[in-house]
């Protein structure tokens, strides 16, 4: 539709009554178009389609077209009658149909009570039924039910939280600096109006990297339980709760069809700067799911140019911005299209659906942190027993590449990654999971003697360097250290062998009860220096009277290692937090530590940042998953450095990527309106 | 919301404290309140606002667990009530308030005393639209068995029932409480139409502005494709995307429009009225002996003096 048409007369006046000749008012006056002539005589010539359509600006006196909400020129909005008529174009006159009563008859009351009640009771339920009628959203219901365990409310999440709602009808793009919580506050959004009753099904769409993240947030600050949905069988029971990653959902085939033919409440894009372009398969995909509320997270909701915010939008509320071509006429520089114009008018549209934090406007103030790599050398006794153990199980990979079905395959692959990580956490660790697989039906009979008798050895080395390097970096730093282990035979034998050097130390992991993590806790509150900790039992952990971590071992999984430091790093933290890591000389743990540190930037990066990272990698696996896999060619083709240089890159690029995408934030922060009220 | 959580656990024999923003409870493990000892733990702190939340403590608000958990509780043993309403009022002419016109007497016939029933039925409803808003209802049917039976909505609750006489196993007739319950039924069921229909309205009155933008962005866009003097196909393939879109949104604005009430009986209280039945009856003075010139049944109740005639035969025979 082309908008302007200045130039074209507004439309003329209805004939007053007055001026009509005496034989008129015999006549019976037909219902007509007000752009026709006057009544009684003919109809002039229509100077187009468009003159029928016309409205002009109160404001402004600019002519537009009927179908306009609002002045093109000046954003005054068109009276609401011409736009009520509009409904009613689109949607007829309200339905007779538009209420269903559901009624569940009073007798069913009759029969479900049994003896008859007192008066007060009968006036307590009744005042009970009163309180608990549902109030808007004003007060959220959802800061009541959250695991208060693992959930730290920050004012601003639940201010966004109930902007959202409340403002904008639960259709909205959160964009808060990264570290701020978008997860958070969509999750607040989720629960609400779960709770409320006002959705049942939720779609969450994220990169692949984040399924596993999401889940787990989910599932413990939230307690809901959503369910990773990848293959058709895994809709086969409705579950109320998808989660799904990008690639799943834009797949032709398989779940992806299904996925998008869903009717959902609540739909949920993270890293939502993957719909950027309206060209691809991901967007139309995302376009097409019928939904109810919609919630689109980025802090970098456009790279390149401005229309990808506009595409993202339009997701949201279509028409909002207008076309692409009035877009771009109105709101985006001529000569560089990330540029905006027009910015106070397209402030106050995107004020409708875009809310976004910044660190300085919020009370989100941590302390700074800093990070230290131990170098560790192997005993001789060690380094021959790693090297023994290393090449037995790149030998057993090569070997069974090939054999067997492929979901046993994959079973023995992932053993014998776990055998490797074992080896670098402690002999412990290795010895006990040696010993398991031997007496696994997993592997061939012979191979099982062969690990009993690794196993064996495994228990008879004498040094533990790793161990060593933990007792001097106590002797070095005063303070309380927690040391986060993958493996409980680490765990273990850590604290006994700190003990033992007159160390208090105390297991926190996830074989002890509630009431056993409490007391652990409470005894490294009180008196022990050191808290050795498991990555389930450190779930939901705060301990921000401790401002040291260590990385014992260390696991394949960077948002992992970002969780355990957020255990200390996180609100209430008063001093710089201080994260070491030991990185035994030599071997994979190594290599992978190298590549947090170094491609990844881990420690150094501002929190929330390594989402983003790794979201510009755009691969549909998870960091774990490729990693895994540039290990497994290494050791097939035996060119482990090469394999694992490789993956660096790879994480070098994406780094690089998203350097370059933060530029765009500083644009958003010239677009975005203020941020949200403070509570 | 303090106050009633208080006189909840009060009643049903858990001790509670204030410690400054926190209610502090002891809830004992058996007795009456053992089934809030099950939901809620035995020393359970309690605050009434986000703010106040911490580790340890439990909110209490609208539509919150501690709530629903009481309200759990009390639906077990408060879904139908009984009473007896106190009466003394006897039956006369002062007390229905009729006086004859000069010529003629009254007298009353058919004398009997027999309940009649008021019917309290409090609904929750649910109206779901693109928001959540729950009402509470109570409906009063007014019983006069075989002579009236109205139902109004009531704005306020009558709390003086409480003093009167609760009957723990007596239940008002099957055949009065259908008839009464279907009733109420109906009314909740025209109100809640009546709510919905409104806040469908205001739902369609909000999104005038979303459907101008929404018509108009489509019609732009698909006219920017048919204009294009890129790939023909390309833009025919386009414009078909555009129009499914299109129909998507506009399913999706259209479901938001609806609503849907979902109307749930919550509890029953039954006042048993004590009445006196009886028919009016008119007589010419000047003709003793002949039978009555017209009749109207009537109904007293004796606990507030209101007397209602059912018929008009007998008006015009009575002083204004």
């Amino acid at each position: 539709m082309s908008r302007p048409m200045q130039g074209a007369e507004p439309p003329p006046e209805p004939p007053r009554e007055s001026s009509l000749p005496a034989a008129a008012a015999r006549f019976e006056w037909l219902q007509v178009e007000e752009a026709s002539g006057p009544v009684g005589q003919p109809a002039p010539e229509v100077q187009g389609a468009e003159a029928q359509e016309a409205q002009r600006c109160a404001t402004c006196g600019w002519l537009d077209s009927v179908a306009e909400a609002e002045c093109f020129r000046c954003g005054t909005p068109f009276p609401r009658e011409s736009a009520a008529l509009e409904v009613d174009a689109v949607f007829g006159p309200p339905p007779a149909d538009g209420v269903t009563v559901e009624l569940t008859g009073a007798a069913t009351l009759l029969e479900q009570t049994g003896k008859n009640a007192e008066p007060q009771d009968w006036l307590l339920r009744h005042r009970s039924a009163e309180l608990g009628l549902i109030p808007g959203f004003d007060e959220l219901l959802a800061l009541g039910e959250v695991n208060l365990e693992s959930f730290h409310r920050y004012a601003h999440q639940s201010a966004v939280a109930r902007k959202a709602l409340r403002d904008m009808g639960a259709a909205a793009l959160l964009a808060d600096e990264t570290g701020l919580g978008k997860t958070i506050e969509a999750g607040l959004v989720a629960k609400e109006l779960l709770l409320r009753g006002l959705a049942q099904r939720v779609l969450v769409v994220v990169p692949a990297s984040l399924l596993a993240q999401w889940k787990g947030e989910m599932r413990d600050k939230f307690l809901l339980r959503f369910r990773v949905v990848k293959v058709p069988s895994d809709l086969e029971d409705d579950p109320p709760l998808v989660l799904v990653s990008y690639a799943t959902i834009r797949g032709k085939k398989g779940v992806g069809p299904l996925l998008r033919e869903r009717e959902v409440d609540l739909l949920i894009c993270d890293e939502a700067h993957h719909l950027k372009n309206r060209g691809t398969q991901q967007y139309r995909a995302v376009a097409r799911v019928r939904k109810k509320y919609a919630l689109l997270l980025s802090a970098t909701p456009f790279h390149n140019k401005l229309l990808e915010l506009k595409n993202l939008l339009d997701i949201l509320k279509p028409g909002l911005l207008g076309s692409t071509r009035a877009f771009n006429r109105q709101y985006v520089d001529e000569k560089d299209p990330r540029q905006p114009r027009n910015l106070h008018h397209l402030r106050g549209l995107l004020g409708e659906v875009m809310i976004r934090n910044r660190r300085g406007e919020v009370s989100v103030k941590l302390p700074p942190r800093r990070a230290a790599i131990c170098h560790v050398q192997l005993s001789p006794g060690e380094q021959a027993f790693y090297d023994d153990l290393t090449e037995f199980v790149t030998g057993e990979v090569r070997e069974r590449a090939g054999e067997g079905e492929r979901g046993q395959r994959f079973a023995t692959v992932l053993a014998l990654i776990n055998l490797q990580r074992a080896l670098c956490s402690s002999p412990h660790a290795v010895a006990q999971s040696l010993a398991r697989l031997s007496g696994s039906d997993l592997l061939p009979l012979d191979l099982g003697e062969r690990m009993g008798h690794m196993a064996t050895r495994a228990q008879g080395l004498e040094r533990w360097r790793k161990a060593e390097a933990v007792e001097e970096i106590l002797e070095q730093s005063p303070g309380k250290l927690v040391v986060f282990c993958e493996f409980l035979a680490t765990i273990r034998e850590l604290v006994a062998r700190l003990k033992a050097q007159g160390i208090s130390a105390v297991p926190y992991h996830g074989q002890l009860s509630g009431q056993e993590k409490s007391k652990a806790l409470q005894r490294f509150k009180d008196e022990a220096r050191v808290l050795v900790a498991s990555r389930a039992g450190a779930e939901g952990l705060n301990i921000q009277f401790c401002s040291q971590v260590l990385n014992f071992d260390l696991p394949w999984n960077p948002m992992i290692v970002e969780q355990r430091i957020g255990r200390v790093h996180r609100l209430g933290q008063t001093q710089t937090v201080t994260v070491f890591n030991l990185a035994v000389k030599g071997t994979i743990e190594a290599r992978v530590l190298e590549l947090l540190t170094h491609k990844l930037r881990l420690f150094t990066a501002v929190l929330g940042e390594v989402d983003l990272i790794l979201g510009a990698l755009h691969s549909e696996r998870s960091f774990e998953d490729l990693l895994r896999e540039a290990w497994l060619k290494g050791v097939s083709d035996g060119r482990m450095d090469e394999a694992l240089d490789r993956f660096g890159e790879e994480l070098e690029r994406a780094r690089a990527a998203y350097d370059e995408i933060k530029q765009s934030e500083r644009l958003l922060d010239r677009l975005a309106p203020s941020g949200v009220e403070k509570t | 919301m303090r106050d009633f959580l208080r006189d909840v656990l009060e009643r049903f024999g858990a001790e509670v404290q204030d410690e400054g923003p926190v209610l502090a409870a002891t809830i004992p493990a058996e007795g009456p309140a053992a089934a809030l000892h099950q939901a809620l733990g035995a020393t359970p702190r309690f605050v009434f606002s986000t703010d106040q939340l911490e580790v340890g403590t439990q909110l209490v608000a609208a539509g919150g667990h501690v709530l629903r958990a009481l309200d759990r509780f009390l639906a077990e043993r408060s879904g139908y009530v009984y009473v007896e309403r106190p009466g003394k009022e006897r039956l006369s002419l002062k007390a229905v308030g009729v006086k004859p016109r000069k010529g003629y007497s009254l007298a009353f016939a058919e004398r009997a005393q027999e309940p009649g029933y008021d019917v309290y039925v409090s609904y929750v409803v649910r109206y779901h639209a693109k928001e959540r808003t729950d009402h509470l209802e109570t409906f009063k049917v007014q019983v006069r068995p075989r002579i009236a039976i109205r139902a109004e909505r009531l704005e306020a609750l009558p709390r003086d029932f409480a003093d009167w006489p609760a009957k723990a196993r007596k239940r008002a007739p099957e055949a009065v409480m259908g008839e009464a319950l279907a009733v109420a039924d109906r009314a909740v069921s025209a109100r809640a139409e009546v709510v919905g229909a409104e806040q469908g309205e205001a739902v369609r009155e909000g999104m005038v502005k979303d459907v101008g933008r929404l018509h108009a962005y489509y019609a732009g866009q698909i006219a920017e494709y048919e204009r294009s003097r890129r790939n023909r196909d390309l833009a025919l393939i386009r414009i078909e995307e555009l129009e499914d879109e299109r129909e998507v949104r506009l399913q999706e604005l259209q479901r938001a429009t609806h609503v849907r009430a979902e109307v749930l009986p919550l509890q029953i209280l039954v006042v048993e009225v004590p009445l006196y039945r009886a028919v009016l009856e008119v007589y010419a003075k000047a003709d003793e002996g002949a039978p009555p010139l017209a009749r109207t049944p009537l109904w007293l109740d004796r606990a507030t003096g209101e007397a209602h005639l059912s018929g008009t035969e007998v008006r015009p025979f009575l002083q204004d």
